[in-house]
């Protein structure tokens, strides 16, 4: 029901909306949102492949809006999997860029959205994998002190930090550690020095942690 | 205009038509069946094969069965590389077939040392067959990857072991009618030395990472 009632809030603003919940549950109701989601994502697909095809042909004006559409598309899968996070910024172009290296690779005869979201996901890997970005965390923060009071208790910040439902399948060491050295910013010493535990278990955590993330990406079906 | 919009207007400005991928599972097809004719003429070209050798692929149900599980594997693999080198075209179902396919080959082997397919003998020696499985393998790596660098693999290095598993397992293969017929030579000298290549297409692909890496401008 979360699952559905986010995924209904993404295309219906208005029920999101607590008291639109009766109406949520009722199952007319929910098979007609269903195939309209199922309409739209089919539109959105025809839509896709058609921009990319004339993109492919060298028609810069479809490109320029097929990859002014995907962008919030792209922001929104990335926001709901990893929650608010700075990185999404980066991993947003990358993609972009991943997309435009790639292009004539997409094959009409296969579905868009599927060869969108491999590239996609494999971006977020990436781009979380190779994430050093502590002075551009860091100067969001007023200082050391903020962020250690953040990051020793559950904060509002930190709260934040752990919407994405993905992370939220991470055990809580996996997920301290990530979120510490790549979405805060810390070097491997200094979360193993917050954490109390050596630099290499910090290391092997963080590796877990992303291989996991991977895991699960690649399982995600759309 | 935020950074996104900027960097959109990048991308489309002076925007160079491309030609879309071929088929890919006609190009590998291609790779294949090229890469399988090399391996053939230049192995008759550097000895005769084990006399009698394709005799029995009539009157050995059980070696026939043998050659052509390797040729079914060696083919999904091939067609496994290709495919991942394209967002999205490999399925799970399809590379776990794959590997199934290649591990049953393999496994033919193995029960050989308890139930051979054919009588074991030393018939057909060639003396450097290891050194052959490994030579002949190379110019069908480069070969491979050569075809893929136009793609765009998502995993460079996973690509690369399935075109050295392909590259390597070809004169494997061929080996079973060109050299002796003893599991634990077959093993040792065709199997193994095949295998390597794998290492040896993961090597290629990370000099090839690496130098993307290092040209990268951030």
């Amino acid at each position: 029901m979360t699952g559905m009632a986010s995924l209904l809030g993404s295309y219906l603003p208005a029920l999101n909306n607590p008291a639109s919940a009766v109406i949520l549950n009722e199952p007319i109701f929910m098979e007609s949102v269903t195939q309209s989601i199922e309409l739209k994502h089919e539109s959105d697909e025809q839509c896709w492949s058609k921009l990319m095809v004339s993109a492919q042909a060298g028609n810069e004006s479809d490109y320029r809006q097929l990859l002014t559409e995907l962008t919030g598309v792209i922001y929104n899968f990335l926001r709901s999997r990893f929650g608010n996070h700075h990185f999404i910024e980066d991993c947003v172009q990358e993609s972009l860029i991943a997309i435009h290296q790639a292009r004539h690779t997409y094959d009409r005869q296969r579905r868009f959205r599927p060869w969108l979201f491999a590239i996609v996901r494999h971006k977020a890997i990436d781009t979380l994998r190779k994430q050093r970005t502590r002075q551009k965390v860091t100067s969001q923060f007023k200082g050391e002190q903020e962020i250690q009071n953040r990051t020793s208790h559950k904060s509002d910040a930190e709260s934040e930090l752990i919407k994405g439902r993905l992370l939220e399948l991470l055990s809580i060491q996996q997920r301290e550690v990530l979120i510490l050295t790549k979405f805060i910013g810390f070097s491997v010493a200094e979360a193993a020095e917050k954490l109390g535990i050596s630099e290499s278990l910090v290391k092997v955590r963080v590796h877990r942690a992303i291989n996991k993330l991977k895991q699960t990406m690649e399982a995600d079906t759309l | 205009m935020n950074k996104h919009d900027t960097l959109i207007s990048d991308l489309s400005r002076d925007l160079v038509p491309v030609s879309p991928s071929p088929n890919i599972n006609m190009l590998a097809l291609a790779w294949f069946l090229l890469s399988a004719i090399y391996v053939v003429a230049v192995t008759h070209l550097i000895g005769p094969i084990r006399p009698g050798a394709y005799s029995q692929l009539g009157t050995e149900p059980r070696f026939l069965l043998e050659m052509l599980l390797g040729v079914a594997a060696i083919l999904w693999i091939s067609l496994l590389a290709f495919r991942s080198a394209v967002p999205a075209a490999l399925s799970r179902p399809f590379a776990i077939t794959g590997l199934i396919l290649m591990t049953f080959w393999l496994a033919q082997y193995v029960t050989g040392f308890i139930s051979p397919a054919l009588e074991p003998s030393t018939l057909g020696k060639r003396n450097y067959c290891y050194i052959e499985t490994l030579v002949y393998a190379l110019p069908v790596i480069v070969a491979g990857l050569f075809l893929i660098r136009r793609l765009y693999p998502l995993s460079p290095i996973r690509t690369a072991m399935s075109v050295g598993l392909v590259a390597g397992m070809l004169p494997a293969l061929y080996m079973q009618l060109a050299c002796m017929y003893e599991p634990a030579h077959i093993l040792t000298f065709h199997i193994l030395p095949g295998l390597l290549m794998v290492g040896a297409g993961a090597g290629i692909a990370m000099k090839w990472s690496l130098r993307q890496r290092s040209s990268d401008p951030q």
